[in-house]
């Protein structure tokens, strides 16, 4: 789970310009973020978030980069305190937000329970699942919604039992909505194909 | 493309004729000391930098002038802007005071640990104690393997640093619990009557506790249920031994939980045999129920536990082989109710309440002894958080208890019965003197109706954190304790025993490895000692003291899918106590304690493999019948248990454990005769415990269904 997280996502598809101020920041973060300086990136997301308050898409990234930052090494120090500082963002944005957001939650949580899966699966699961769940049901057409329901899984393979055929065409179903997303919000999330494709693996050798 | 190298080259252009400048500068706070990772830039146009270890930022910017406003940001030095403008190099020198000055809004969701709190008790969860091998299920198993905890095998219940069982107060969402273990008769030892996944924290505390909780002179274990609605669910579970049905139903902003359990071990001890001889098998019927409504700012919760138990069997008692006929019934109810509220942003209300009804009757041979008790516990708290440094709460604590005892042997029987109140008032406040050194001080007051005095308790703890990894504290705090109402049936009590306890504490956690040491003192006075040849009258002036240490190292990380902990406590406790009018090492002490506790996860066959290691050194046992005093040793105790869950999918998990794997027969106790010659022993009622169960969980989201929808 870890390595495929770490795959970096298509999301500078967006190119254009006679930028904004707006645009032209969230376009350098997305290339700090790309060129490995996370911290750098949170840091123009969170300026840009100061002067947009009324914006969720950099306040998504900054959470989106802390979750998968904690996903490379989820035994650090500090995961569990992103994990709480996670929470309190989440939370804010939850009903504006929307889908996107509760596929955030559902990977918080995720990031949570492999902190100490041992330990933590047995109250993390349910959590992750209802999160997935309404993002779907808020929005079936949320390829990321249905590759993270998928993805978890399939993963959850390494600890119990899971009806792989399901999930795997799950995938598939995933990989199809994400051919087929499209937005007219600049840096609306797109990412996630990568993964899919990538979890794919996965399936062909069960 | 010619878009793209028209405004390639206006850029160059644009870069050609700008200049180049340097915004450099360092931010520290009012003690002089840099700030990492202070955001600073400009606001039109996003530009800039972190500041390093050392305070320091510097950012170039390529323009002709820099004009506007440099906002300087951090999570916990808040935002500063600062007016620029200027054509060349600027440096500049920031002081950002720590925003500790801001009101803190009050935390809703009470006992969530902060790294502050660690010191004063370790928490735990469901998985700990049912993933624990030796006592599948009970929450009283895997505290024994804490620091400063002790269970004895003929009993069950739980000991806190040389503290008699009766000194151990154990509270549900702060609200005491009345009867918090199953009934037993003889030596059946007894088990936590808690389902563990009914709790979202388990804190345990050896001592030097806080104001809030009281007339508990050794340590305190808190239960807190979480205060989350739960998701719809259904679970069943079938076992050696019995099986249970939970289901829990969620809409809107409620959520009802509940349970029925049964419990019977006749098919088991026909099987496996014991020690005694099974009349009417050991049967448990109960029922929980569980209730959370989530309220604006706040929330209520509802917890009633109903149970109904019973066992009748004969027991050969070696070596004298006497035979004894020993027998229960057994009805409880227990309610809790919290309810709690932020009444503004800075202030909170909790009120509990608490009403426990027992119905016992137990028969040793001709004597029966019956029981009907009552008790309620009503507690109101306020907690104010004055600033980022100050949070104080005061309450009041009231407990009102009633029994009714009767003993009959044969056709003669005697009643008795009393009824009592007790009051307290308590009030603490939690100061944050600089950003590592903070104080706990609170005090506490009660009254017991029974006895004239109130008592006065100050409690204290000081906590320093020297380095993010290192924390040091010393608690102080004295303890009064009333003797429980079925004694004070037989005993004037004029005044309350009292404890002094001293602990130092010492806390170094890094990557998830946490050790812990502690060392304590504490001193008892005024416990209830037998005046010579007057069996039956007491007089408060029995003393004693307890003292020692313990070390507690508990690591997840250092091997890949293993967690572990290692305990050892040492106690050096004498007490004048009860018939003993001379310093003895009480009989439920042990001095040494040390437990291994490990967890292992095996991918390959999808189970969790757990195994506890666990060894007492012997207790003393003092003959009083005789005038040479002989002391007898029980034996030391080595217990091996192991447990294996396999997870059959997410939903289905098969479940073994084996207690005392090893098959050792260890004396746990003694019993004098009053005749003397040599002492009965007691041991387990069967070598080895073997449980194996079934568990399946049924989720509310259908799964299958989802597909076709998408």
């Amino acid at each position: 789970m870890r390595k495929l997280l770490i795959l970096l996502f298509g999301v500078f598809s967006v190119v254009s310009f006679g930028q904004s101020k707006y645009e032209a920041g969230m376009q350098k973060a997305m290339q700090q973020w790309q060129s490995g300086q996370s911290k750098e990136a949170v840091a123009m997301l969170d300026r840009i978030a100061m002067s947009d308050k009324e914006n969720w898409i950099p306040v998504y990234y900054k959470v989106l980069i802390s979750i998968t930052g904690g996903f490379s090494n989820p035994q650090a120090d500090a995961v569990e305190d992103i994990v709480m500082a996670n929470r309190v963002l989440i939370d804010q944005w939850l009903e504006t937000g929307g889908s996107e957001w509760y596929v955030l939650k559902g990977m918080n949580e995720t990031l949570e329970l492999i902190t100490d899966p041992m330990n933590k699966g047995m109250v993390q699961t349910p959590i992750i699942n209802k999160a997935y769940d309404k993002a779907i049901e808020l929005d079936p057409t949320n390829p990321r919604a249905v590759y993270s329901v998928a993805s978890f899984q399939i993963n959850s393979a390494k600890f119990m039992k899971v009806d792989m055929d399901y999930y795997c065409k799950m995938l598939e179903k995933s990989i199809e909505l994400f051919d087929k997303q499209e937005s007219d919000v600049p840096f609306y999330p797109s990412w996630g194909k990568d993964w899919a494709l990538k979890t794919q693996e996965m399936c062909k050798v069960k | 493309m010619r878009t793209l190298l028209c405004l390639l080259l206006t850029l160059c252009v644009g870069a050609v004729q700008a200049q180049q400048i340097l915004l450099s500068g360092t931010v520290v706070n009012d003690k002089n000391k840099p700030i990492e990772n202070v955001n600073v830039y400009l606001e039109d146009s996003f530009e800039g930098a972190l500041t390093d270890a050392k305070g320091y930022f510097s950012f170039i910017v390529t323009d002709t002038v820099v004009s506007g406003v440099l906002k300087l940001m951090h999570a916990q030095y808040g935002n500063l802007d600062v007016e620029i403008n200027t054509k060349e190099n600027y440096n500049e020198h920031f002081v950002l005071s720590s925003q500790d000055e801001v009101m803190g809004e009050i935390l809703i969701i009470a006992n969530s640990k902060n790294k502050r709190e660690r010191a004063e008790s370790i928490g735990l969860n469901a998985m700990d104690v049912v993933s624990t091998a030796g006592s599948p299920g009970n929450i009283m198993g895997v505290l024994s393997t804490m620091p400063g905890a002790q269970t004895n095998g003929e009993d069950g219940r739980l000991l806190i640093r040389g503290g008699r069982a009766e000194e151990s107060g154990i509270f549900v969402n702060g609200v005491r619990v009345f009867q918090p273990y199953t009934s037993s008769v003889g030596n059946v030892p007894v088990r936590s009557k808690f389902n563990p996944f009914l709790f979202k924290g388990i804190s345990f505390s050896a001592g030097g506790y806080s104001a809030e909780f009281g007339d508990a002179l050794s340590g305190v274990l808190q239960l807190d249920t979480s205060d989350e609605i739960d998701p719809s669910r259904r679970d069943y579970s079938i076992s050696t031994v019995g099986g249970s049905f939970a289901q829990t139903h969620q809409w809107g902003k409620n959520s009802l939980s509940y349970s029925l359990n049964y419990l019977n071990l006749g098919a088991y001890t026909a099987v496996v045999k014991q020690r005694y001889n099974t009349k009417k098998p050991f049967s448990t019927a109960s029922g929980e129920m569980m209730y959370k409504r989530e309220i604006k700012d706040g929330g209520y919760k509802l917890y009633t536990a109903v149970d109904f138990s019973t066992i009748k069997y004969e027991q050969e008692i070696q070596p004298s082989n006497r035979v004894d006929t020993l027998g229960f019934k057994s009805s409880n109810v227990y309610m809790n109710s919290v309810f709690f509220k932020k009444l503004t942003p800075y202030m909170r209300l909790d009120i509990g309440t608490g009403l426990g009804y027992m119905d016992y009757t137990g028969d040793s041979n001709d004597l029966s002894l019956k029981k009907i008790s009552w008790d309620v516990n009503q507690k109101v708290k306020f907690s104010y958080q004055w600033n980022g440094q100050f949070l104080s709460f005061v309450g009041v604590d009231v407990q009102a208890s009633k029994l009714d005892l009767t003993r009959s042997e044969g056709s003669r029987a005697e009643a008795f019965g009393t009824d009592t109140n007790r009051w307290a008032l308590f009030f603490e406040n939690n100061w944050k003197i600089t950003s590592d050194l903070s104080l706990r001080a609170g005090l506490r007051t009660s009254k017991y109706s029974e006895i004239s005095d109130w008592t006065v308790e100050p409690r204290a703890m000081l906590t320093y954190q020297v380095t993010p990894k290192h924390q040091m504290s010393f608690s102080y705090g004295v303890f009064n304790q009333a003797v429980n109402l079925e004694q004070s049936l037989a005993v004037k009590q004029e005044d309350w025993m009292q404890a002094n306890h001293y602990i130092l504490n010492y806390t170094y956690e890094f990557r998830k490895r946490l050790l812990r040491a502690e060392m304590f003192y504490k001193d008892y006075s005024k416990l209830l000692l037998t005046p010579l040849g007057k069996p039956s009258e007491y007089a408060q002036l029995g003393e004693g003291y307890a003292k020692g240490f313990d070390l507690f190292w508990k690591d997840n990380i250092t091997f890949k899918n293993f967690s572990y902990w290692v305990t050892y406590t040492y106690i050096d406790s004498q007490r004048k106590e009860m018939y003993w009018n001379e310093w003895i090492q009480p009989s439920y002490v042990v001095k040494h304690n040390f437990s291994v506790v490990t967890k292992y996860w095996i991918d390959q066959w999808k189970s969790q493999v757990s195994m506890t290691y666990n060894y007492s050194s012997p207790r003393h046992f003092y003959d009083m019948n005789t005038t040479n005093k002989t002391t007898y040793e029980s034996s030391p105790i080595h217990n091996v248990s192991m447990s294996w869950a396999y997870l059959f999918s997410g939903q289905k998990i098969v479940y073994l454990s084996v207690d005392n794997l090893l098959g050792r027969n260890p004396v746990y106790a003694y019993q004098f005769n009053q005749r003397g010659g040599q002492p009965d022993v007691t041991n387990a009622s069967a070598k080895r415990f073997i449980y194996v169960g079934f568990m399946w969980t049924i989720s509310a989201d259908k799964k299958k269904n989802q597909l076709e929808n998408l």
